[in-house]
């Protein structure tokens, strides 16, 4: 067994153990996880108007406001802080 | 493993970090987890280049519209641990090891009917590390950084082409990094 098989078989141990309910609250409340849509594979952040992202199949779309340089040089999820578009209908439009 | 890895910061931060080591804030957790974050020798061969570039952009205070400090400084850091302990996400074995994590959590929320994702990368490592599912001391990753202002105006959301490697660490005891020193330093104008 090398290093990576009791890696592995610890996070199976720990996954195998935890109560699902307890895991999302964990995932969610704890490190901040997002639920995400089963429908469209869409999701939005309910109450936080920080950002807004939508995926549409297997294609992420990101719409960035004008104001570039408030953006996070690094990280292009930052992108969607300030965003305009904030509905995924709207990012489905421009998807399409 | 030995890497050498080069942190750009304001000259200020700098002496602090020579005189008291480095500190990780719980903040620092969009990437790849909270950490200690340095630009690698990777896609770049100068990446001592891109802590420079980085630490004059990252300067800038956008809300007052002036540069937050006037002096940078870059540090270059030898960072020693095992490799087991580092995430290479570069390796097939490290985005195994990443996506085994992921396939997990989302099969045990599937049986309540749930799915959740992370808003970065670094979520997922956070989690893994606090409930010691991976005993790690770095990751290391490709990815795309902004590093002018050019860069920054014009910014192409849809880019996937990473620019540079980076490597994170978890842990600011002299055991992880054990030498750090000024590298560079100059006025961000």
């Amino acid at each position: 067994m090398n290093c990576f098989d009791e890696e592995k078989k610890r996070i199976e141990d720990f996954f195998n153990s935890i109560d699902p309910y307890k895991l999302y609250d964990i995932l969610v409340n704890e490190f901040g996880f997002v639920e995400v849509d089963e429908i469209g594979g869409s999701y939005e952040k309910s109450g936080d108007s920080t950002f807004s992202i939508s995926s549409i199949g297997t294609n992420f779309v990101e719409v960035p406001k004008i104001d570039f340089m408030n953006f996070c040089p690094v990280c292009p999820i930052n992108v969607m802080k300030n965003s305009n578009y904030n509905s995924n209908e709207q990012l489905y439009q421009l998807a399409s | 493993m030995n890497i050498v890895g080069f942190h750009g910061t304001s000259s200020e931060a700098a002496k602090s970090i020579l005189t008291d080591g480095f500190i990780i804030k719980a903040t620092d957790d969009k990437y790849l987890g909270d950490g200690i974050y340095f630009f690698v020798e990777g896609l770049s061969s100068r990446p001592w280049e891109q802590a420079e570039s980085w630490a004059k952009i990252n300067s800038w205070d956008n809300k007052n519209k002036v540069n937050s400090y006037d002096r940078y400084s870059v540090l270059e850091s030898t960072i020693q641990t095992q490799d087991k302990k580092v995430l290479n996400l570069k390796t097939s074995t490290g985005v195994e090891r990443y996506q085994f994590l992921v396939d997990c959590y989302t099969k045990n929320l599937m049986k309540i009917g749930k799915r959740v994702q992370p808003i970065f990368d670094g979520q997922v490592i956070n989690f893994a590390r606090k409930y010691h599912l991976m005993d790690l001391d770095a990751s290391i990753s490709d990815m795309y950084i902004m590093l002018t202002k050019e860069e920054r105006c014009f910014y192409d959301n849809r880019r996937r082409i990473c620019n540079c490697t980076v490597c994170v660490v978890y842990s600011n005891t002299k055991d992880v990094i054990t030498k750090v020193e000024l590298n560079k330093e100059g006025d961000v104008q």
